[in-house]
C-alpha cells in the first residue's frame, strides 16, 4: 500500500465520510500525513456535504456581569420514547475562549461570535465601542489566529457593517473581509471601505478599491466560493424588501442579488418588516429567511431565490424567529423561536419530506441567560491546521482541571 | 452497438511475463496513455507494458472492452437507461477480486490513465475499509507496521477527534 502514489491515496480517501475518515488517521503515520493535506480538505468537500453540529455558545459569567470567556458547547442529539427530538447541550464546555485581561476595573469587554466557515468559528472583542480584536478559532485543534489590528475603526454595534471569512480554491487560502463604513464630518456622506487579509500570510490587512453598493449587516454566509451578506435595512431603497451583496472571494469582487419577492400574505405576527429577516446556512446554499411570510428561500447556481419551504400554517408564539440551519443531510430545518414575552426559547425542527414541523426539546442552558445556538459546519478543514507556516497561533491551555476544558486566549 | 469488425485496426499489448494481447483500436484507446502514444505516433505495433503482469493486464482489457462497445454518456443526452444499469452490474461483478488484484489493477490503471477504472477501483477500495478500525484496515492493506503513530501522536489524533466527531 505503500508505493501507492499519493494522488490515488487522495481520490480513495475522499470517498469516505468525515466521522470515520478523522477515525483512519490512526492507521499510520502516512495516513495521518495524508488526512491532513490540505487538498484532500478540498476534494472531501466537493464531494460530501457533512451535517453540521449544534452548539450552544454562552458568555461565562452571564451579563451583566463581565464576561471572563465565551463557552462553546456541543450539543447532543436523542429521541423519546413518543419520538421527540431532544437537545441537550454538554455540561462541560468542549471549548472556552478567554477574554482579553483588562486594563482598568472600569474598563469594557464584549466577546462576539460572528460567524463560521469551513470548520473555523470567527468572533470579536470590543470595547463597547470598536472592535478591538479579531480572531479565528479552530476548535478542534484548540488554535486561534488572531487577525492584525485593523487600521480603521470597526464599530461593535454592526448595525452598518460586517465582516466574514471564505475559502479561494485559487489559491488554497482563507481570506477574511471586513467591509467597513467610514465616518466623515457629514453623516450624509458615507464612504464604505473594504479591507482583506489572508489567513496565515504575513501581510496585513489590504485595502481593495471594490466596495458593494450598500453597506453590509448580519453574518457572512460563505457558498460556492462567495461570501454573502444582506445589505444593510437603514440604507435600502424601500423597506419592503432588502438586497443580498455577494463578495467573489476568488475574483474580490462584489455582486448584488435581487430581494427575494416573498408570495404568502404575512402571517399576524408582529414582524412586520423585513429588519428581522436573515440569512443562513442551509447545507452549503445561501438560505434567505423571511419573518414576516415564515418562507424560506435558497439562491440556486443562477443567482435567483426559489422558494425552499415555509413554515405557514403553524402557530408559533408570538417573537423572533431564527432559521439555525439544516440538521442533517435530508435537510431537515432546525428553528428557534424567541417569545416576545421573555418566555422560555422554543425549538422546532421542520421535516422538509414530510413539510411538517415539529417542537422539540431542549434541555439546559436555563442558568445561562444569554445563550445563542449555531450550527457548526464540520469539514475536514476543521482537522487541517490552516494556518501552519504562521507562528502567529498560540495554543494555550489555560485549565487543566478537566481534559476536555482548553481555552484560547484572544 | 458497434462491434468490432475485421478491418478494425488493431493493437498489441504485451505485458511483463512477454504474454501479449491484440485489441482492437477502440478498446485500446479507452486509454488515455495509449491514446496519446497513437496520437503522438510513437507506437509501433507492439506496445510493451514493463510493469503490468498478464492476469493484471487481462482483466484491464476486459474492462475496456466492455466500456469501449458501451455508448458513451457524452454521445446523445437521451441515453438508454438500460445501457447504463448494465454498466453498473458490469462494474459490480468486475470489482469482486481480492485485494492484492485490486492494487495491482489501480496501479495499472493509474500508468495507463484510465479515468474510469481508476475512480472504480478507489471506490472499492473505500468501501471495504469503511467502518473498519485502524487494525483491520491495516491488516487489509498489508500496511507496514513501522509507520505505526507514536503514543503521543496517537493521543493527539484522538483528541482532535473528541470535539464534534464523537
Amino acid at each position: 500500500m505503500e508505493d501507492i502514489p499519493s494522488n490515488i491515496m487522495l481520490d480513495i480517501l475522499s470517498r469516505i465520510r468525515l466521522k470515520p475518515l478523522v477515525r483512519l488517521q490512526r492507521v499510520s503515520k502516512l495516513w495521518r500525513k495524508y488526512i491532513n493535506d490540505f487538498y484532500l480538505a478540498v476534494m472531501h468537500g466537493e464531494r460530501f456535504i457533512e451535517e453540521p453540529t449544534p452548539i450552544m455558545l454562552h458568555l461565562n459569567p452571564p451579563p451583566p456581569k463581565r464576561p471572563r470567556s465565551l463557552c462553546f458547547h456541543v450539543i447532543d442529539q436523542s429521541r423519546t420514547t413518543n419520538n421527540t427530538l431532544v437537545f441537550r447541550p454538554k455540561k462541560v464546555p468542549d471549548f472556552e475562549i478567554m477574554c482579553k485581561k483588562l486594563l482598568s476595573k472600569s474598563s469594557i469587554t464584549n466577546i462576539e461570535f460572528l460567524g463560521s466557515c469551513h470548520g473555523l468559528i470567527y468572533v470579536s472583542e470590543d470595547d463597547g465601542e470598536v472592535v478591538t480584536t479579531l480572531a479565528v478559532i479552530h476548535p478542534i485543534k484548540k488554535q486561534c489566529y488572531k487577525l492584525p489590528t485593523l487600521p480603521i475603526p470597526f464599530y461593535a454595534s454592526q448595525i452598518q457593517e460586517s465582516c466574514g471569512i471564505g475559502f479561494d480554491s485559487s489559491t488554497n487560502t482563507i481570506k477574511m473581509v471586513c467591509v467597513v463604513l467610514l465616518r466623515g464630518d457629514r453623516p450624509a456622506v458615507k464612504k464604505l471601505c473594504t479591507m482583506v487579509h489572508v489567513l496565515g500570510t504575513n501581510k496585513s490587512w489590504q485595502e481593495i478599491p471594490q466596495v458593494p453598493s450598500y453597506p453590509i449587516v448580519g453574518e457572512g454566509i460563505f457558498a460556492n466560493g462567495c461570501l454573502h451578506w444582506l445589505a444593510s435595512y437603514h440604507d435600502s431603497p424601500t423597506k419592503d424588501e432588502r438586497h443580498v451583496v455577494s463578495f467573489d472571494v476568488k475574483k474580490e469582487e462584489f455582486g448584488l442579488i435581487n430581494p427575494v419577492k416573498t408570495v404568502s400574505y404575512p402571517t399576524k405576527r408582529e414582524f412586520n418588516s423585513c429588519l428581522c429577516d436573515h440569512l443562513g446556512n442551509l447545507n452549503g446554499q445561501v438560505g434567505y429567511f423571511c419573518n414576516r411570510t415564515t418562507e424560506v428561500w435558497v439562491l440556486d447556481h443562477k443567482k435567483e431565490w426559489v422558494l425552499h419551504c415555509n413554515f405557514e400554517g403553524h402557530d408559533f408564539p408570538y417573537g423572533y424567529l431564527k432559521v439555525l440551519g439544516c440538521l442533517n443531510k435530508e435537510g431537515d430545518i432546525f428553528i428557534n423561536c424567541t417569545p416576545s414575552d421573555i418566555g422560555k426559547d422554543l425549538f422546532y425542527v421542520y421535516n422538509l419530506r414530510s413539510r411538517v414541523l415539529h417542537e422539540a426539546d431542549f434541555v439546559g442552558g436555563e442558568d445561562e441567560s444569554e445563550t445563542n445556538i449555531v450550527m457548526f459546519p464540520n469539514s475536514l478543514f476543521s482537522i487541517h491546521d490552516i494556518i501552519t507556516n504562521n507562528n502567529s497561533i498560540k495554543k494555550t491551555c489555560l485549565r487543566k482541571k478537566n481534559v476536555v476544558v482548553t481555552g484560547t486566549k484572544l | 452497438m458497434s462491434t468490432s469488425s475485421s478491418s478494425s485496426k488493431k493493437i498489441v499489448l504485451k505485458s511483463a511475463d512477454n504474454e501479449t494481447f491484440e485489441i482492437d483500436e477502440i478498446v485500446a484507446l479507452e486509454s488515455q496513455a495509449i491514446k496519446n502514444m497513437i496520437e503522438d505516433e510513437c507506437a509501433d505495433n507492439v506496445i510493451p507494458l514493463g510493469n503490468i503482469d498478464s492476469k493484471t493486464l487481462s482483466k484491464i482489457i476486459e474492462y475496456c472492452k466492455k466500456h469501449a462497445e458501451s455508448p458513451k454518456k457524452d454521445d446523445n443526452a437521451d441515453i438508454d437507461e438500460k445501457a447504463v444499469e448494465d454498466l453498473k452490474s458490469f462494474d459490480a461483478e468486475f470489482a469482486k477480486v481480492d485485494m492484492p488484484l485490486i492494487q495491482d489493477i489501480l496501479m495499472a490503471a493509474n500508468f495507463l490513465n484510465i479515468d474510469n477504472l481508476i475512480g472504480l477501483m478507489c471506490r472499492t477500495i473505500a468501501d471495504r475499509i469503511k467502518g473498519k478500525t485502524p487494525e483491520e484496515i491495516r491488516k487489509i492493506l498489508n500496511i507496514n507496521k513501522n509507520d505505526l503513530l507514536s503514543p503521543e501522536q496517537e493521543a493527539k489524533a484522538r483528541e482532535e477527534n473528541s470535539w464534534a466527531f464523537d
